[in-house]
């Protein structure tokens, strides 16, 4: 096969394998599940793994390139006026037709869906915008974020607790497994051009306002419009028995996903177009690669939704409701600890993210170091939304002392880990968490008879908010390493120093080796008491030093302290 | 200040691999203390139009740049080739350049190295030092283009005689005004396309390069070349 296929197929793979094994040891070891549903379960496994190897193989050749040629071609715009205007109406019409974006505006029946989705868009635009703008005048990111976070907090003292997580899940909806990649490479690309300092901690942080903004547009809906009430779909658990119903289950909801996909590509694929025929960046050659990279992404995530939707939501809210009405109920925390920690890697805009972190830190951020990080962020998330839905803790003791810490931690940690923590708190609550862990959630808060409303829906702020943490964290932890690593390079340096001199002061023993070796020795002694002088004089200067054409020998050693000499040199060479 | 006699030729050495290779070579370099050691990244050029349209032919690369002694170069030159198997097509390129001149301040780094030199030389006669002049049959050629362009010059340089190619993206950097905008200056997209190449094949690659990518073409390309010494990683050498 393919190596690159191979790869990508074994990376899903790996990705989807650890959640299937819990739910089936699960299911077999706790609470035995009828045989179609788990049937329904390993399908929709198995299109994970297929959806996911094509969604990341489009990623790579279609939808990053895009998003990156984007964002270089808008960083060379000089006029803020036009920047800011291109980016609002690009912000705006990929978010209008996010499929999840439409989900959440029918179930809230009280707003309008489209007063509810053009809000929602508003908010990424101007996210946007502020995120652009924010480059422009150099604003530390970290201000931005506490700007935008305290108005949000402020806000929401005055709207509904309903309202409140309406809010919130429209900040996780506008960063969808489309939007979220296509933002970030944009992010890149915008500071792609840079050559300053701050170029590589700018590249991160697009998403991050992208979920921030939304939020805030919405609060402010909120205050407009009060008394509004929300409801949310109940979960339908399928009954199926044999597997040609398991496999045609499968393939009856294939439709329907693979319009609410194509209905979130078009108009990225038509800003894609417009972008094209006015700076014809890419080739005509390159074009039906990024086609073919387009299709990828299509039938990857709509493979990938799917499976998710059709397989992972009954499941999920099964393990969360048995649990919470048997009498082990306190399981819940730590399969939720062991779910949280493994779910992460199967979100598909993770994947994207960690990858290019990797390559833009040059290999010094790696993949499984933040994928870590993550991982371990979301399982404190999930074990402490089952905490809140079997004790029924208000989110609020949650939330704002964690926001207070993430927004502090900015202050002590590297800065290009700012925007990365950022980014992943608004990647990692993606169709994973929305299709597994809120019906886990929503299963378990029935199971308990808590308000689901207000006790599961939390879940996913949850995923948002210890990302945040969780990376800032080893952000910390990976600047302390850099510091001990440049000690050990001094370390180093002084060894080679005392070496020199070792030898030098060897020559009392030299007398008690045979005729032989002592003439060698002697050549040595010579050898290295030339390179010792030699080398003594040299250092600490910023000199050149010349090497001979044809020996490849020092020729000559040019010292810039003396201008004399550097003209010299100069002439001679010239 | 001829200080003839002692042999502190330095040399670039030079690795290509596919990103999850580098490790091993790093691996190496490590062991034998390479301080200057950096990492570019670059990507393969596509070898099929067909896999390279469906997203399955191209492959992020590392290039390893390596500045140390000569003999340790050479030394590590073979041990990367023999542990990367680099005589299989497609697994990588490693080669030595000479270098002509240093910082002082970079000879600091190298002073074990040239200590270890200096003992060896004792042991072994030199022998292995003058192979690389034998040895200069090879030819780094390096093409800047616009962005994009990089595929299509590898195909022409592919009907030539060129074997693989390494794209490395990279900025022009304009000697009038940048323009400032972002607080910085912004520049233009190029690629850098490297090709070793015999040396009896270069003059071709560069002329047919030049002839359809160059300055006046659309991409506006030009094209250079320098000597390389010895090369492991190319289908027809057996080095």
């Amino acid at each position: 096969m393919n190596k690159q296929l191979q790869e990508k197929l074994a990376e899903s793979f790996f990705a989807v394998l650890p959640i299937t094994v819990i739910v089936l040891l699960f299911s077999i070891l706790v609470y035995p599940m009828d045989v179609g549903t788990i049937g329904v379960f390993l399908v929709c496994a198995f299109f994970l793994v297929i959806g996911m190897s094509l969604f990341s193989l489009g990623a790579d050749i279609a939808m990053m390139p895009m998003g990156e040629g984007i964002g270089k071609h808008l960083s060379k715009t000089n006029k803020n006026l036009v920047l800011g205007l291109l980016v609002f109406v690009i912000g705006f019409i990929i978010t209008v037709a996010e499929p999840d974006l439409q989900v959440l505006a029918d179930q809230t029946p009280a707003i309008p869906t489209l007063t509810l989705i053009a809000t929602v868009a508003a908010g990424v635009g101007l996210s946007l915008v502020i995120a652009v703008l924010r480059m422009r005048f150099q604003i530390p990111f970290s201000y931005t974020l506490i700007g935008i976070y305290g108005l949000l907090f402020i806000l929401s003292i005055f709207v509904s607790p309903v309202f409140l997580a309406v809010s919130f899940d429209a900040g996780g909806v506008s960063t969808g497994p489309i939007t979220a990649p296509f933002i970030f490479a944009m992010g890149l690309g915008l500071v792609a051009l840079r050559s300053d300092k701050q170029a590589s901690e700018d590249s991160f942080g697009l998403v991050a306002l992208c979920s921030a903004g939304p939020i805030l547009a919405v609060l402010l809906l909120g205050l407009v419009s009060r008394g509004v009430d929300a409801a949310y779909a109940p979960v339908v658990v399928p009954q199926l028995h044999n597997t040609r119903e398991v496999a045609m289950d499968y393939v009856y909801a294939l439709p329907a996903f693979a319009k609410e996909v194509t209905m979130a590509v078009i108009p990225i694929a038509v800003s894609f177009l417009l972008f094209q025929l006015l700076t014809h960046r890419f080739r005509r050659r390159e074009l039906p690669r990024i086609f073919i990279g387009f299709v990828y992404t299509l039938v990857g995530l709509i493979l990938f939704l799917t499976g998710v939707n059709e397989g992972f939501i009954s499941v999920g809210y099964l393990i969360g409701f048995n649990l919470a009405t048997g009498e082990i109920s306190w399981l819940l925390i730590p399969l939720g600890l062991v779910i949280g920690y493994f779910v992460v890697g199967a979100e598909p805009a993770v994947q994207v993210l960690i990858k290019k972190v990797e390559e833009l830190s040059g290999g010094s951020i790696t993949q499984a170091a933040l994928k870590r990080g993550l991982s371990l962020g979301v399982a404190a998330a999930v074990a402490i939304s089952m905490i809140r839905v079997l004790t029924g803790i208000s989110m609020y003791w949650i939330i704002i002392p964690g926001y207070i810490i993430a927004l502090t931690l900015p202050f002590f940690v590297p800065k290009i880990f700012i925007g990365i923590a950022y980014d992943a708190g608004g990647v990692a609550p993606g169709p994973m968490t929305a299709c597994f862990l809120l019906p886990l959630a929503i299963g378990a808060c029935e199971g308990v008879g808590g308000n689901v409303m207000i006790d599961a829906f939390g879940a996913v702020s949850m995923v948002a908010l210890t990302p945040l943490i969780a990376i800032q964290i080893m952000g910390l932890i990976y600047g302390q390493k850099l510091k001990q690593s440049e000690l050990m390079d001094e370390a180093l340096e002084t060894e080679a120093d005392e070496t020199l001199i070792l030898l030098a002061e060897e020559d009392e023993q030299v007398s008690q080796l045979s005729q032989h070796r002592q003439v060698s020795i002697n050549k040595l002694r010579q050898a290295a008491a030339l390179l010792y002088e030699e080398l003594h004089s040299i250092i600490d200067d910023d000199g050149i030093v010349v090497f001979d054409d044809d020996t490849g020998m020092v020729r000559e050693i040019f010292d810039q302290r003396s201008n004399a000499e550097l003209k010299k040199a100069v002439k001679k060479y010239e | 200040m001829n200080k003839a006699g002692l042999d502190l030729a330095l040399k670039l050495l030079i690795v290509i691999v596919i990103d999850d290779r580098a490790e091993k070579v790093t691996e190496l370099f490590r062991e034998r203390q390479v301080l200057l050691h950096y990492h570019v990244r670059g990507h393969g050029t596509a070898s099929s139009a067909v896999l390279n349209m469906l997203g399955l032919d191209k492959k992020e690369q590392t290039v390893i740049l390596a500045v140390t002694t000569r003999q340790t170069a050479y030394m590590l030159h073979k041990r990367v080739a023999n542990k990367l198997h680099l005589w299989e097509a497609g697994h990588g390129i490693s080669f030595i350049m000479p270098l002509s001149g240093i910082s002082k301040v970079a000879l600091r780094f190298l002073e074990h190295e040239m200590l270890r030199e200096i003992e060896k030389s004792e042991e072994s006669d030199m022998s292995e030092i003058n192979e690389g002049k034998k040895q200069m049959e090879h030819d780094l050629i390096l093409a800047v283009v616009k962005r994009g362009y990089s595929e299509e010059l590898m195909e022409v340089a592919r009907t030539v005689g060129a074997g693989g190619g390494t794209v490395i993206p990279a900025h022009r950097v304009t000697t009038a005004a940048p323009l400032r905008f972002w607080g910085a200056s912004l520049q233009e997209e190029k690629d850098i396309v490297a090709i070793v190449s015999k040396r009896e094949a270069k003059a071709n690659i560069m002329m047919a390069i030049n002839e359809k990518y160059g300055f006046k073409s659309e991409a506006q390309g030009w094209v250079l070349s320098l000597p390389v010494e010895s090369v492991a990683g190319i289908a027809e050498d057996e080095d």
